[in-house]
């Protein structure tokens, strides 16, 4: 009798389990549609900042927004050759401008 | 107690529920076994559908990854006006979005098609408004839409895709490698025919893969703008320049005027407009192509630089035709010859050097035969072979007549002069690459052949800087730069008297710059310009002014710069050399411990990467609500941290001009817990209404959709397969 009662006890509680892993899998299911459609939501994002990042660094866009701002290309006399740059000086930014030069060769 | 015929009754009944059941078996093992497989079609049929997953497009990028072509995604408008409800009023709710007029609107939904298109490839904005009317019949499916960041940017080289994929230039050339394959996957539908969520991917989407460019877009973009006013000033016919790294064969610029959007739907009658002229239209070079004759004519010894060759006085006749010079000139050097531009000089070098080895090093130098650049449509030009030459031929090919190329031919034969004698084959695509930017090909620069000596593409190089600086070409110079290079004017074949007509045909230049250390061979062409007070060397100046630009985005220093010493160390050093480092980087965010209690930094007007970048370490609890710049930060800086402190941020993608405005604008968006687990089904704002940049080529490519390209497809949603069988 004992037996008996525990056995259909033990049978409740397995299906129970049952149940219970089932509804838990239903609502992990739902999670990853869930998360499934917010990576698809954030993958179209990029795409669409991509496009607006390549739109804004137009350089047509630049250039009239650097006009707007008062911006002009500099005269000749304005700009300055820092001695760090000259090829065939010692500076680092020339040594690297070397190695740069000799790799394209 | 027996009752009689009980054992007749009960085989009766069981016979007959024997019969019952063995009928229903049948009729099961009918249903499931035999006609299974028709019978699971059947029902797949009618409660699920296939639907094509259209593959991305692979984006096209300059050489340094800039995207000059590439695919966003795009939802499209359709109608079922059996579900509409009331279409006046929803026509009335759809025109202010769509920017249509109502009865057009109307008109569509009362139609009695049972499907119609109300707008293809709308803005996500637009689409979102859409979504949130909440009327039924109406439905949106997402296509992909391409876009060209950059509008009419290298328009010519990119080309751009119809509905079956490229048409014209990189996109049509390459069309194999970007289009990718597309996928296939069934959805679900209820037993009202509307599709349900969850969908089977049966094959998943190749996207197509990115070709990377060997363009730089600066320079397009300057080459371009130069090009565009030379265009509009001179009334040209066409205006052309192209650019050339002669190391490599690279292409750096195709600047072609007139031009077109590609964002806008293209209008076949704008054909003209479409072709890359620098690949398929040859024409007669003139003047420049005697640089490929002195060249010939030193590589083989018939002269040197200072050889004496008499003028004749302006006037040579040959074979019953005299050819005139712009001046009478007596005896030259054969440097004063190409300097100014002498015709009599230049044919009677060209007879000295003779029809066989003239021809030979023309086709040397690449002409007459396809640059195997890898365009569509490429033109060889025109160059007979030596037996079918006429007496006049010889001479008239010296002085670049009866001879035609492309610009692009040009660029490289001329390339090869800059790069001591080797011809290189004009390389467009540097790489291939896979949807996460790994590169799937790479194509190196690939050497053709040597087709004069170093020696020789020295002593020429001499000749074109003195050509520029005392001779025609003296609007080419680029202050502080040795240029060299040669102006030409060709005269065209009038059509009907068959004669070269006295109009300006076409004006060219072709220029090395720096002629010791040449960065870019650059050829530009003027075709038929109308008013030119420049006459005859009205190119040269549009390449002065493009080249002057490109050394100075090339960081080349001009000759005559001296460099300056930039001492940044700390003053009364003395003994401090140029090997410092002159400037010290130093982060206002370094958050030091001074006195062993971790404070709050000051994060307003930094990004969220720089804010998580800089706030990870301290254990804090993050709590960001919007997008774009910090505005807002609590608890304030210099606060002492607990552990488990909750920060809360304020970003603003409004605010990225006027950063440190303290503002709560945007709170509309629920806080996001970054830094613990990410929250599920959140709605995200999107950003497009901010960026009024972006919003143009949206709208332009939105027409574009809306034009004929899209007509034809019928009335059907371009990615259903057509077994719905309702």
């Amino acid at each position: 009798m004992t037996l008996a009662l525990i056995g259909a006890l033990a049978l409740v509680v397995c299906a129970l389990a049952v149940v219970g892993l089932r509804v838990q899998s239903v609502h992990v299911g739902y999670r990853v549609d869930a998360v499934r459609a917010e990576h698809a939501e954030m993958t179209a994002l990029i795409r669409q900042l991509e496009v607006e990042l390549a739109t804004l660094r137009s350089p047509a866009r630049i250039e009239s927004r650097a006009r707007e701002l008062g911006l002009i290309p500099p005269a000749r006399q304005q700009v300055r050759l820092a001695r760090e740059y000259v090829a065939g000086e010692s500076g680092v930014a020339a040594a690297h401008q070397a190695r740069v030069e000799a790799s394209l060769r | 107690m027996r009752i009689p015929g009980l054992r007749t009754r009960v085989l009766v009944v069981a016979a007959i529920l024997a019969v019952a059941f063995g009928g229903l078996t049948a009729r099961l093992a009918n249903l499931q076994i035999i006609r299974h497989t028709e019978l699971t079609a059947l029902a797949a049929r009618q409660h699920s559908r296939t639907v094509v997953l259209p593959a991305q497009r692979g984006p096209i990028v300059d050489r340094h990854g800039a995207r000059l072509a590439t695919s966003g995604p795009a939802d499209s408008l359709f109608a079922q006006p059996r579900s509409v409800g009331d279409p006046v009023r929803v026509a009335a709710r759809l025109a202010p979005i769509l920017e249509m007029p109502e009865a057009e609107l109307h008109a569509a939904l009362v139609g009695g098609r049972p499907f119609v298109w109300l707008r293809r490839r709308v803005a996500p904005a637009v689409s979102a408004q859409i979504k949130a009317l909440r009327e039924p019949g109406l439905d949106l499916v997402p296509e992909p839409m391409r876009l060209y960041p950059n509008r009419e940017l290298a328009a010519h080289v990119i080309g751009f895709v119809g509905v079956d994929g490229g048409l014209e230039g990189v996109e049509r050339a390459w069309d194999k490698d970007l289009g990718g394959a597309p996928g296939k996957a069934i959805t679900g539908r209820d037993a009202l025919g509307r599709g349900i969520e969850s969908t089977r991917t049966l094959k998943p989407p190749v996207p197509g893969q990115g070709v990377m460019l060997t363009l730089d877009t600066n320079i397009q973009y300057i080459a371009e703008r130069e090009i565009d006013a030379a265009y509009r000033r001179t009334g040209a016919k066409a205006a052309m320049a192209v650019v050339m790294e002669p190391r490599t064969g690279d292409v750096l610029a195709v600047a072609i005027r007139p031009t077109f959007n590609p964002n806008v739907f293209v209008d076949p009658r704008m054909r003209e407009h479409w072709r890359n002229r620098a690949v398929t239209d040859p024409f007669e070079p003139g003047s420049t192509f005697k640089v490929i004759m002195a060249a010939a004519a030193l590589e083989e010894g018939v002269v040197t630089p200072e050889s004496r060759i008499y003028g004749e006085n302006g006037a040579i006749t040959i074979a019953k035709t005299t050819i005139h010079d712009w001046k009478k000139y007596g005896w030259l050097t054969f440097t004063e010859v190409l300097q100014n531009s002498s015709n009599v000089g230049s044919i009677k070098v060209g007879l000295a050097l003779g029809a066989e080895r003239y021809y030979r090093h023309m086709t040397g130098f690449g002409f007459g035969a396809l640059t195997g650049v890898g365009l569509s449509g490429e033109s060889r030009g025109v160059l007979r072979a030596p037996s079918r030459w006429s007496a006049l031929s010889l001479p008239t090919m010296s002085i670049g007549q009866e001879v035609s190329v492309t610009a692009l031919q040009m660029v490289a034969a001329f390339s090869a002069i800059a790069n001591g004698g080797t011809l290189m084959q004009p390389r467009l695509v540097k790489a291939t690459f896979d949807a996460d930017g790994r590169e799937v090909r790479r194509f190196d620069p690939v050497t053709v052949r040597q087709v004069v000596s170093k020696e020789t593409t020295q002593a020429l190089m001499r000749i074109l800087v003195r050509t520029v600086a005392e001779g025609t070409g003296h609007n080419a110079v680029i202050p502080g730069y040795d240029v060299g290079g040669k102006t030409g004017t060709a005269q065209k074949l009038d059509p009907n008297t068959k004669r070269y007509s006295r109009a300006p045909g076409v004006l060219s230049f072709v220029g090395i710059a720096p002629a010791d250390a040449p960065r870019f061979v650059m050829f530009v062409m003027l075709d038929e310009p109308k008013n030119e007070k420049w006459g005859s060397e009205a190119a040269a100046p549009i390449f002065a002014a493009i080249g002057r630009d490109i050394l100075r985005y090339l960081d080349v220093p001009p000759r005559d710069a001296t460099a300056v010493q930039f001492d940044a160390t700390t003053p009364g050093t003395p003994g401090s050399t140029a090997h410092s480092a002159p400037i010290r980087l130093v982060t206002t965010a370094a958050n030091e411990p001074t006195d062993g209690v971790v404070r709050m930094p000051d994060v307003i007007g930094r990004t969220k990467r720089q804010v998580l970048a800089l706030l990870a370490p301290l254990g804090v609890e993050l709590e960001m609500v919007g997008r774009g710049l910090v505005t807002a930060q609590e608890p304030a800086p210099g606060t002492p941290l607990e552990p488990d402190t909750i920060v809360r941020l304020t970003l603003d993608s409004q605010a990225v001009a006027t950063a440190p405005a303290v503002s709560k604008q945007s709170a509309s968006a629920p806080p996001r817990r970054l830094a613990k687990a990410t929250a599920v089904g959140e709605n995200h704002r999107v950003p497009s209404a901010g960026f009024a940049g972006a919003t143009e080529s949206w709208g332009e490519a939105a027409e574009r959709a809306e034009g004929p390209r899209s007509v034809g497809r019928g009335a059907k949603p371009p990615s259903e397969d057509d077994d719905a069988g309702r």
